[in-house]
Parts: C-alpha cells; sequence; structure tokens
C-alpha cells in the first residue's frame, strides 16, 4: 500500500517549497515531487519599459541571500543587450565580487546543514562551526563592500562594467585579509568534508542522472546559454498529480527537452571531471569551491591595474537583440535575458538556479527511506526566493493576529 | 569589516512592495539628509532590504553598541502610526523568515549579547505582495519625519529640521 508523505515547506532553505513523496510499507520513497509554494511576483514586469539601468537595481531585490549574482547577472544582460565590451579590468573586479559572495553563500549553507552534520550533544563542534562559517562570512562581506560599494546592496555594479576601480591601498589590504583567510577556510573545508564522510550517508541517496548545467568554473559565461535548446513548459503538464501542478508556482525549465542539475556539483564535473553524484557529492563538491574561490580571489587581487579604467562608453539606446547574462551564483547558473529598444527595457527574464533543480530535487528522493528526503533537498541548497515579512501580533497580549509567514 | 560603527539604523523591508518599504526609504531619507551635513556621531544608515536576517544580525561586530531597526510592524492602531519595540515583544518562535532564521530571535540573541536593540515599528496602510508597487501610502510616508525623530532622539542628535522623503529613487 503507498502512502503520502508531505514536507510543507522544507526547511533550512531559502523561500517556500513543499515535497510530497509517495512511499511502500517499508516507508521507501517510490516517487518524490518538489515545487515551490513561493508567490510568483512579476519582478520582470517592472522591469519592462523602465530605461535599462533600472534593471540591475530593481532585480537586486530579488532575494535577500542572493543580491550579489542577480545585479551581476542582470548588469551582464544588459551589457549584452546594449552590446557592451566591457574593461578587462571590471570583469576581473565583478570576478572577484562572485567569488567572494559565493565564498559567502556556501559558508551560510554549512550554517543550515550543521545540525544535520553535527551530532546534537557537541555543542562545543557547533559552536567551532558556526564560528568558522562568521569569521569566513565577514570578511567575504567586507571584500564585497570594498570592491562593489556596499556590502549587501552593491551599488558600483554598473551596465558597462564597474562604477570605480578600488585604490592601491584597498587591494593590499584585501589582498592582506584574503591571504590570511587561506589556513581559514581550510580548515574549516577540512571540517565539512569530515563531518560529511562522518555521517555516513547512504551510498547513492540523493543520486539522479540528469545532465548537467553549469556555463563556467567561477564567474559564468553568457554564450553558454542557448534559447534555441531551452523549453519551458507549464507544472500542470510536468507534474503527475494534477493537484501539485496547480499549487506548483515556477515553471519548468528544460534543456535540450529534459531537467538538468545545475550548482556546485555540476560545474565540478563539468569543468573538473568530478563524477560523483548523489548527498555527498552535493556535500563536498560545496566546500571544494569554497577553496576555488578564494584562491582565484586573491590572484584576482595580484594581478589587478588598480590604475585602469572599468567603464565602457556606451549608447544606452539599444537595438532590440537579445543580451543573455549568465553568471555562476552559488547555488547554479543564474541567466537574466533581456531585450532594449529606443532607451527602454522591452522584454525582461530570469531563469534562476533553483527553478532548474526543482525537477530534479523531486525523484533525487527516490529510492531511499522518507527520513533522508529533506537531507537530499538541503544538499541541492534551494534558493526559492523570499520577499516581504510581516509579524501581525496583538499589541496587547502579544498573541498572533494573523501568521502570514510560514511556521517550520 | 563593513558596518564598523557603534550605533547602527537598520532599515529592513521589501521596498517593491509598497510600505514594505518603509524601513529602506527611512534609511535612504537619511542619507539624502546627511548628504551635506556632519553625521552623528559613530553612526552607520543601513538599509539591509529582505538581507537583515542573513547578512547583518548573524553577523554581530564587536563595535556595534546601538541597533536601531525600522521595519513595518502590525499592531492595534492606524497606519502610518508608530511605536518602539523591543526585541522581546515579539513572539519567539512563531515568525520564521524563509531561510529558517527567524525575524526576531538574532534581535532577541543580539539583546542578551548586550547590544542595546530597539525597534522603530510602522503600522503599514498597504503591502502589495505579490503585486509589485513601488511607493508608501499616505499616512507611512507622513509618518517619516516623526520616526526620523525617534531616530534621532535614540541617537541622542538634535536638529528642529523635518526630514522628509524626497523620492523613490533607491
Amino acid at each position: 500500500m503507498s502512502e503520502k508523505i508531505v514536507i510543507s515547506p522544507t526547511s533550512r532553505q531559502e523561500g517556500h517549497a513543499e515535497l510530497i513523496m509517495e512511499v511502500d510499507d517499508e516507508g521507501i520513497v517510490t516517487n518524490g515531487k518538489y515545487f515551490s509554494i513561493t508567490p510568483v511576483r512579476g519582478l520582470e514586469k517592472m522591469v519592462t519599459g523602465k530605461a535599462p539601468e533600472s534593471a540591475p537595481v530593481l532585480c537586486q531585490r530579488i532575494c535577500g541571500v542572493c543580491p550579489v549574482p542577480h545585479t551581476m547577472a542582470s548588469a551582464e544582460a544588459m551589457d549584452a543587450a546594449l552590446g557592451i565590451e566591457i574593461p578587462k579590468t571590471a570583469a576581473l573586479l565583478r570576478e572577484l565580487v562572485i567569488s567572494s559572495s559565493n565564498l559567502n553563500s556556501h559558508a551560510i549553507h554549512h550554517f543550515l546543514v550543521a545540525p544535520d552534520l553535527i551530532p546534537a550533544d557537541n555543542v562545543e563542534l557547533f559552536k567551532a562551526a558556526v564560528d568558522s562559517v562568521s569569521e569566513i562570512r565577514k570578511t567575504a562581506q567586507y571584500a564585497v563592500d570594498m570592491i562593489a560599494g556596499e556590502g549587501i546592496h552593491p551599488s558600483d555594479i554598473r551596465i558597462g562594467g564597474m562604477a570605480r576601480n578600488i585604490s592601491e591601498l584597498a587591494r593590499r589590504k584585501l589582498y592582506a585579509r584574503f591571504s590570511a583567510l587561506v589556513p581559514k577556510v581550510n580548515a574549516h573545508v577540512e571540517l565539512i568534508e569530515n563531518l560529511v564522510l562522518e555521517k555516513e550517508f547512504p551510498k547513492g541517496l540523493g543520486v539522479v542522472n540528469a545532465p548537467v548545467f553549469a556555463s563556467d568554473v567561477i564567474y559564468g559565461k553568457n554564450d553558454f546559454f542557448d534559447l534555441d535548446r531551452f523549453t519551458e513548459i507549464v507544472p500542470e503538464v510536468w507534474y503527475d498529480d494534477p493537484e501539485v501542478g496547480k499549487r506548483a508556482c515556477t515553471t519548468i525549465p528544460l534543456y535540450d527537452g529534459v531537467n538538468v542539475e545545475t550548482g556546485p556539483r555540476a560545474r565540478l564535473d563539468k569543468f573538473a571531471g568530478y563524477k560523483e553524484r548523489g548527498v555527498t557529492a552535493q556535500h563536498l563538491a560545496r566546500a571544494r569551491e569554497m577553496k576555488t574561490y578564494l584562491s582565484r580571489a586573491i590572484a584576482i587581487l595580484d594581478e589587478l591595474d588598480t590604475s585602469a579604467n572599468t567603464m565602457a562608453d556606451f549608447d544606452p539606446r539599444g537595438t532590440g537583440e537579445l543580451g543573455v547574462g549568465v553568471v555562476e551564483a552559488p547555488r547554479g547558473t543564474d541567466i537574466h535575458m533581456a531585450t532594449v529598444k529606443d532607451g527602454k527595457t522591452q522584454f525582461y527574464s530570469a531563469l534562476v538556479p533553483t527553478t532548474w533543480n526543482i525537477p530534479t530535487m523531486g525523484p533525487a528522493t527516490e529510492g531511499f527511506h522518507y527520513d533522508w528526503g529533506a537531507h537530499v533537498i538541503r544538499a541541492y541548497d534551494p534558493c526559492l526566493s523570499c520577499a516581504t515579512h510581516v509579524m501581525v501580533v496583538d499589541d496587547e497580549d502579544k498573541s498572533v493576529i494573523k501568521n502570514e509567514m510560514v511556521r517550520i | 569589516m563593513p558596518y564598523q560603527a557603534k550605533n547602527i539604523v537598520v532599515g529592513c523591508g521589501q521596498y517593491l512592495f509598497k510600505d514594505d518599504g518603509f524601513g529602506p526609504f527611512i534609511i535612504k531619507a537619511l542619507n539624502d539628509y546627511f548628504e551635506d551635513k556632519e553625521m552623528p556621531e559613530d553612526t552607520m544608515f543601513i538599509d539591509a532590504g529582505n538581507s537583515a536576517p542573513f547578512h547583518l544580525f548573524s553577523l554581530p561586530q564587536e563595535i556595534w553598541e546601538k541597533i536601531i531597526v525600522v521595519d513595518i510592524v502590525l499592531f492595534d492602531g492606524e497606519p502610518g502610526d508608530l511605536k518602539v519595540f523591543s526585541p522581546y515583544d515579539m513572539p519567539a518562535g512563531m515568525f520564521e523568515c524563509a531561510h529558517t532564521y527567524t525575524v526576531e530571535e538574532p534581535l532577541i540573541e543580539l539583546a542578551e549579547d548586550g547590544y542595546d536593540v530597539k525597534i522603530i515599528g510602522c503600522k503599514p496602510g498597504e503591502i502589495s505582495t505579490p503585486d509589485v508597487e513601488v511607493g508608501l501610502s499616505e499616512p507611512v510616508l507622513n509618518a517619516i519625519p516623526k520616526a526620523i525623530d525617534m531616530i534621532f532622539k535614540e541617537l541622542g542628535y538634535e536638529t528642529d529640521d523635518v526630514v522628509t522623503l524626497k523620492n523613490y529613487d533607491i
């Protein structure tokens, strides 16, 4: 007899999603469906009709966790739509920002999965892991703040490049700060790797054989995405349960007609020959990328010419040609597309990383006990974007009048 | 490290959802006002958008002493009403932010670690979610000068100027 296990919302991830697992008598998942229940916000519609410069500023607010990659992908899309080739130094500064921001974001994920990996009674180890996460994140945020103008909502990522270069003094300070972080990140990665391996996730857990979807080792390559290979279908067609189809809030993106896997493991699979799959591999790949980001950041700071121009001259009127911006965000390939004509955005679309992974994560839970379902989802580190929060509290007795947020 | 100041004023909210932009627009009004004036001593105004729990409150800096959070809060009253809350006024464990950092628990933790945490809450008129709409409703827009007075009082900054929001260009 089959039974349904529902986790709604799935926890310790970004945004709200639901996991429905059909299980057999032994509790083994026979069919897994994962879908977003975060309402659609239509930011693309808002960007349309405005000056192209509005898009990166507005897209920055898509999500509270990933303002940086979305700003970057939006600027890249606009650069492409306006036919701009940004100066080499601007490209290096952008790569430096993404390296720092992704380092920060991977560390956040370790904070989120720490309760899965560290036994509850080992308070000291938990504290050590969290302290390590905080130290890495503060340094990474400091770098974004100095290079891109602001740590949370960077103001200096502009269409045409970067608003300004950094000073020689800032370059040296960042170089020293990041160099000093190397032993800390190495120790952190070793700690996470050991915790993941000691957890002994069942062999084969979370393995799916979807093709990998990744454009670059670190930053992202705009010419990776071929619109002709892309299709998008409505959830009612994808999910075999009409109720799920109705409630799911994202469309299903396909590449070459199939669902794909994106993110750290996909990048390593494609560019570093890392062929392990599943939960353990996802965690190990993410940890390993932290070292890659840091060493690339140090290499960029070493070669950066702080006297070089960082902004291209450009004509903001546009030609109506489609511009595609592809940035490797922490959770996978983030694609923004735009057309600009007569100085206004005519079309805008954002295909964010987790949207690619949504149809892949559900089946990844299959073949194992449902107790592992949430572990599988968290290993893919989904990010379904968040928006507003509202506190509805009775002024007198502090009781909750209306709960507009989701309780987990 | 970024956000190094004894006093931080943190505007929280999603400015794409009408009155949920109260916090960020307060920060904009303050930054515009101080563009040609000397800032209150050792103070930073931070537009944290939706990111405060992830990118600010969970990364406390030793130098911080006073944290003034500006956000919309629903309480008994009329739209545009303002009130100072302590983190303990918010019911612990009830409201989960998306990444399972709760909105208020980092603030409670900060308060317990000895930081002076105040929340200046404005009752919203309209939150447009899921529709994107930039701009505050009239009573919330009109509440800005008084809210800034309350912030100045917390900071010990004295002026007779009435500080308003000039535009919505973040």
